[in-house]
């Protein structure tokens, strides 16, 4: 009889159970929300433009016409076209991939080394926290952008060296905030439990602990996406992130700058661009914030 | 009562000091002597209590005897093994053996595992049990506690404080122990739930022969529960008698008093009131001599100079005063 009842009511169904539970609990609070469903909206939007721009763009982004250049915007170039006659819209189109590829690359890699980095040194403590968090204070000490500048510089230009230039200023972020978050998590309650239950600490660590900063860590991440896009935009604006002719967003407002007074629409459209992702961004940090804080839940 | 001879838990001469102060640019400025040259003797079977107001270390005595905490020095024998002595792994082991239920029950359970992670959790990290045979274990759990299968999988926020200490129980369980500390594991609840979550332990003592070491400072519920108290004060214990011995006759100055706190469910009965003046001393510079003596009512000039050891003045009752010799 008693296995009966096992076979009724266990197996995978049962284990995804309170997955299921949580993802409604997530929709019932997005749908709540105006302002984070718009977030996630636009944000839905900026992936899938992002994944299918080669097949919507109407032209070429590297393709030069001339003859066309300074076109303002019309039905054949609903945003106009800049100084080479190319067509901006399919060049903010294109630009969403280069700009989802800076965003995830840079977020994923400050947020793995910060989460590491911050997890070992408030887990571990005393001199291995005290090294850890003194090499984190001299990044931050220094102005991110002028760091970003300066080693984006001496890597040289390009994207790839943007990126790898604004990850380096990045992770210290994580680093403080992990590291504040397992301090606080490793004297509760329930890790020590697990202690007396004979858990290991690579256990306590990641399947407790971890697990438990993480609310914070993947809302900062979330506004993060957006700044290290608009870092990124900034480096290409000044010339040392990605280089022309690409169609990156900052590089294309750099350009359309010089005509601004009479040309506006070149610099306006992937500045709207970059506008509406960061807004994204933001309001999706703002929304995980609500969802993912356990604490909140069902009352 | 059925204690016999069979001493489950040994401890020697325990003691645990925090450093105060911190590491390379601070200097250590002291110790807090939270646990000071503490002898136990559990007997298998029975409920231990450990009472003594907050502060007193009773905590922190609790979680040295699990090695939650590394003592300063000290011994302590848990079926004759020093578990001291035990390495890293093979505590991991003994760890089976004993477990705690802890005082804060919304906390003691990981908001980000359903009740079933908890409760199995054990049985997963010792490697006894995954899959069907973990869920039949963990039900079978639940139902000891009370709890059915729809709680199964639900997060501990769904719970109320009882019901989270009834989980917290059953965790507890999961290994088979034969020991567990309680510290203090009713005070955080109504006085209603207080008593099912006692019932539930004497039950459960009952029925699987644990062994308890249950702090607290609720002293009717200590009487309920225990079979030997202990009491403590700033790091020591100063009396240890049978229950009923001690709440009939408290010898220490510092239990009498502790004990006339007690309030009695009757109206009519006058009894004088003994109190005590002054707060517990720090325990970062604890008086010399007998801890208690800067408040005791009947302080010697003695008290301030010799510490008094733990002697038995009756048979089975224990007390470290120099007023008994």
């Amino acid at each position: 009889m008693n296995s009966e009842l096992v076979n009724k009511h266990g197996g995978l169904r049962e284990d995804l159970s309170p997955f299921i539970k949580e993802f409604k609990h997530a929709l019932y609070i997005i749908k709540r929300s105006p302002l984070t469903l718009l977030g996630f909206i636009l944000f839905l939007i900026f992936i899938t433009i992002a994944i299918v721009a080669p097949i919507i763009a109407p032209y070429d982004p590297f393709e030069m016409r001339l003859s066309e250049a300074f076109q303002p915007p019309s039905w054949k170039h609903p945003f106009g076209t800049d100084e080479m006659g190319r067509d901006i819209l399919s060049r903010v189109l294109w630009g969403s991939r280069i700009s989802l590829r800076v965003g995830v690359t840079v977020v994923l890699t400050a947020l793995c080394i910060g989460t590491i980095l911050g997890g070992i040194a408030g887990y571990v403590g005393g001199v291995v926290d005290e090294v850890i968090m003194r090499i984190t204070d001299l990044v931050l000490a220094f102005p991110s952008m002028i760091l970003a500048l300066a080693l984006a510089a001496a890597l040289g230009p390009g994207l790839n060296n943007a990126m790898i230039a604004i990850s380096v200023t990045w992770w210290p972020w994580y680093a403080r905030l992990v590291r504040g978050q397992v301090l606080s998590i490793r004297e509760a309650g329930f890790v020590e439990a697990s202690r007396c239950v004979g858990a290991s600490g690579f256990r306590i660590l990641f399947r407790h602990i971890l697990p438990n900063a993480f609310g914070p860590v993947i809302v900062n991440a979330s506004m993060d996406f957006g700044w290290t896009i608009l870092t990124a935009a900034a480096l290409g604006f000044l010339g040392i992130g990605a280089q022309p002719p690409q169609p990156e967003w900052g590089l294309m407002i750099s350009v359309g700058r010089i005509y601004f007074m009479d040309k506006p629409w070149i610099a306006t459209f992937p500045g709207l661009a970059i506008f509406l992702v960061v807004l994204a961004s933001n309001l999706i940090g703002d929304g995980l914030g609500e969802i993912l804080n356990p604490r909140l839940r069902r009352r | 009562m059925k204690s016999g001879e069979d001493v489950i838990l040994r401890v020697v001469n325990l003691k645990k000091y925090f450093p105060l102060g911190g590491w390379f640019f601070k200097r250590r400025s002291g110790y807090v002597k939270a646990v000071d040259g503490v002898d136990l003797e559990i007997y298998r079977g029975e409920t231990a209590a450990l009472v003594g107001e907050s502060g007193c270390g009773k905590t922190t005595l609790g979680r040295t005897i699990l090695r939650l905490i590394e003592p300063t020095s000290g011994e302590i024998y848990f079926e004759g093994v020093n578990l001291l002595k035990l390495s890293k792994g093979e505590m991991r082991k003994m760890r089976m053996n004993m477990q705690l239920v802890q005082q804060d029950p919304q906390s003691a359970l990981d908001p980000r595992m359903t009740v079933k992670a908890s409760v199995g959790e054990p049985l997963v990290v010792h490697g006894i049990a995954r899959g069907r045979e973990l869920r039949r274990r963990v039900l079978h759990l639940l139902r000891r506690v009370g709890l059915g299968e729809e709680h199964m999988n639900r997060f501990p926020q769904e719970f109320s404080g009882g019901q989270r200490q009834r989980i917290c129980i059953a965790r507890a369980l999961a290994l088979n122990p034969k020991f567990i500390v309680l510290d203090e594991p009713t005070s955080s609840l109504d006085v209603s739930v207080q008593a099912q979550i006692l019932n539930l332990l004497k039950d459960l003592q009952r029925d699987l022969g644990l062994t308890y070491l249950f702090i607290s400072h609720n002293l009717s519920v200590v009487r309920y529960i225990s079979d030997h108290v202990y009491v403590m004060y700033l790091g020591n214990i100063v009396e240890k008698a049978e229950t009923r011995e001690i709440f009939k006759n408290p010898l220490h100055p510092y239990t009498r008093t502790l004990f006339s706190a007690v309030p009695i469910p009757d109206p009519n009965l006058k009894r004088k009131r003994l109190s005590i003046k002054g707060e517990v001393p720090s325990a970062i510079d604890p008086p010399p001599g007998c801890r208690f003596h800067p408040r005791c009512p009947e302080a010697m000039e003695v008290c301030s100079r010799v510490k008094p050891e733990l002697r038995e003045v009756e048979p089975g009752h224990q007390v470290a005063c120099h007023l008994y010799r």
